[in-house]
């Protein structure tokens, strides 16, 4: 990382650069990156900006190459990256613009607890929730599925879930697509997949993934937070998870078999891990049958995720999760590929919307939001480091105008796993975490040092960029109080 | 001589990988492969009673950097599906259009070892495999090198 991107970054306005088309030969559209001088700098440190432009290659992509201000190097797709193409003019569907953790993604849930009358009881529930919910690496649940459970599961995501008593009607109501996208084939899932897939429903997965308790420290919209039900000094739970070793098994499988497509559609990319195929294709249409049995796979897993969160609560406190108010704010996917409708150019377009480390933000009145949301826009969950700050934030009409509907999704890593295993020591990491109370428990120590505060960009920068942009409008923001990495 | 080292990247980690011939180019690509996912261990004596497990490999491609990524990945799904840590392996063809091999380790064991990072998936992100400048007959064991980034 130390050759700084010394391509060109022309200004646009204060939170967007484009990279003009002529800078790669192959590019069909200009790149856009959303930031302010400040976070260009730290853009310009990796590679992930000539990746926006090699994005800029695939066919039928409309209107430009995108990335949020928590860009940064990926493989093939920057993480951060927003790609829309055309579906009826021969349009792309590339597996590695969804990333291998397909719909890795956040959920937010309200408790009625204020911070005073449950800052005694941290410790004991973090202890709890790190028993109760299976982490680390392959960690296996005890939500056992048969092998037909698990293609329920693939059909029916959330809702499998919710029939098995995990959860509510209305769970679902606040999860994206309602916690199911229709069209999931559990036959486009190679056997490989359901074998790694089988023991994991309902464990938190390792790496950046994690839950967190945590408080409101400030609201931006006194008008949506009494909406929303959210006041200062409430306690709320974050979780982030994904598909885990199931959809890591459904990308690779699809990627390896595009890389035929590329000569097969005469398809010119500068980097393999950009294989795709149209999506109208054979190839394209299966991908994205499978993709969906893994999106839906996350929903259930996020769904049973919070149903032990919810057990937990009511273990540590005597009462039901229902008298502590523990209900669902929403729940977003971060990597998805979409088929969503927009105007470009004056005229309807059918798109293929890929979202690499990037957020669904639709504008209020969108037909696809449930009625609760339709005055306000969608809620966005944007996570933060351990040791700062997350967020919670609505879309605008703005993001469906500009960003196909899309915002930022997190921080943002600045700093490699192994720069941070070199440079940051776990005990003086964890004692400076206990001094801002913030208690973490992790099942390996390495993991709290890669997932260091200081290896990621500041969350309030980041989120500072997309309202500025007017491609999301800020709720609320939460600090953490206890962390359970996996 | 060193066999690998570890190439930065912001989120993921990259693998650069040294080897006198192609043989062991892959060979020490997978060593490396198992020295990122599994912590290090004192009680490695106790790996000696294990009973030991074999696998077929047996992987078409058409050229050798799609081998190359098959290979690990193909390691990687066996240590997924049934814990098997590579401990060597009889490479009986290897050439750009396919691979086949023998492979003998042990399976996982969480009471002896640790995992340290998971491996989601081997990419073809900067993907490269090729021969060295210094060739074969040079002193230094560096005839084959290969780079390779993994989706952490």
């Amino acid at each position: 990382m130390s050759d700084i991107w010394q391509g060109p970054l022309d200004k646009i306005d204060n939170w967007r650069w484009r990279i003009p088309k002529s800078y790669k030969s192959g590019m069909r559209v200009p790149g856009v990156i959303y930031a302010d001088e400040k976070l260009l700098k730290d853009i310009r440190q990796d590679k992930a900006s000539e990746q926006v432009a090699n994005v800029a290659f695939l066919p039928g992509i409309v209107k430009y190459s995108l990335a949020m201000p928590d860009i940064h190097w990926g493989y093939g797709f920057p993480i951060g990256g927003v790609a829309a193409t055309d579906v009826g003019q021969e349009g792309v569907i590339s597996p590695g613009g969804v990333g291998f953790d397909i719909n890795c993604g956040v959920r937010l849930l309200k408790t009625n607890f204020q911070y005073d009358e449950i800052k005694d009881k941290i410790k004991d529930l973090i202890y709890v929730l790190f028993s109760d919910i299976p982490s680390g690496v392959g960690s296996k649940g005890d939500i056992r599925v048969s092998q037909k459970e698990e293609r329920e599961i693939l059909v029916k995501g959330a809702g499998w879930a919710v029939d098995k008593g995990y959860g509510t009607k209305e769970d679902l109501e606040c999860t994206e697509e309602y916690g199911a996208m229709s069209g999931a084939d559990p036959l486009a899932v190679s056997e490989r997949a359901y074998e790694r897939g089988k023991a994991q429903s309902g464990t938190l997965g390792s790496g950046n993934h994690f839950l967190e308790i945590q408080l409101i420290d400030q609201l931006y919209d006194s008008r949506l937070c009494d909406d929303l039900g959210l006041v200062l000094g409430q306690i709320t739970v974050m979780i982030h998870s994904g598909s885990r070793g199931f959809g890591y098994q459904v990308c690779d499988d699809y990627v390896k078999s595009m890389i035929r497509c590329l000569s097969k559609y005469h398809i010119n990319v500068p980097d393999r891990q950009l294989a795709c195929a149209p999506v109208n294709s054979t190839e394209g249409k299966q991908y994205l049958a499978a993709m969906k049995c893994a999106a839906n796979y996350a929903w259930a897993n996020r769904q049973c995720l919070m149903y032990l969160t919810r057990k937990s609560f009511q273990r540590v406190f005597n009462k039901s999760w229902e008298s502590m108010g523990m209900q669902l704010i929403y729940d977003v996917a971060h990597n998805i590929a979409k088929i969503e409708k927009y105007t470009v150019d004056g005229k309807e377009k059918t798109l293929c919307v890929h979202r690499k480390g990037a957020t669904r933000a639709f504008g209020p009145g969108h037909p696809a939001l449930p009625d609760r949301y339709k005055r306000m826009g969608q809620p966005v969950i944007i996570p933060g480091d351990m040791g700062r700050n997350s967020y919670l934030l609505v879309g605008t009409q703005k993001a469906m105008e500009e960003t196909f509907g899309s915002t930022c999704h997190g921080a943002g890593r600045v700093k490699s796993r192994s720069a941070a295993l070199r440079t940051i020591d776990a005990n003086r990491l964890i004692k400076e975490l206990e001094a801002k109370n913030i208690l973490v428990k992790a099942s390996g120590r390495g993991t709290i040092v890669e997932e260091a505060p200081e290896v990621y960009k500041d969350v309030n920068e980041v989120v500072d960029v997309v309202a500025n942009a007017g491609i999301a409008r800020r709720v609320c923001r939460m600090r953490p109080l206890g962390v359970i990495k996996g | 001589m060193k066999t690998y080292e570890i190439i930065n990247h912001t989120a993921d980690i990259g693998l650069k990988v040294f080897g006198k011939n192609l043989e062991a180019l892959f060979l020490n690509a997978a060593q490396a492969m198992f020295e990122i996912i599994l912590e290090k261990t004192e009680k490695e004596s106790l790996f000696k009673k294990q009973e030991s497990k074999k696998f077929l490999l047996n992987k078409q491609g058409s050229n050798l950097e799609e081998i190359f990524v098959f290979w690990l990945s193909e390691l990687l799904y066996l240590f997924n599906s049934e814990g098997l840590i590579m401990n060597k392996a009889d490479i009986h063809k290897l050439d750009s259009n396919c691979i086949q091999a023998e492979i003998i380790g042990r399976i996982f064991n969480t009471d002896l070892e640790r995992i340290k990072t998971e491996i989601k998936a081997v990419t073809y992100h900067e993907l490269e495999v090729k021969k060295t400048e210094r060739g074969y007959e040079a002193k230094t064991e560096r005839g084959y090198e290969a780079k390779v980034i993994f989706d952490v």
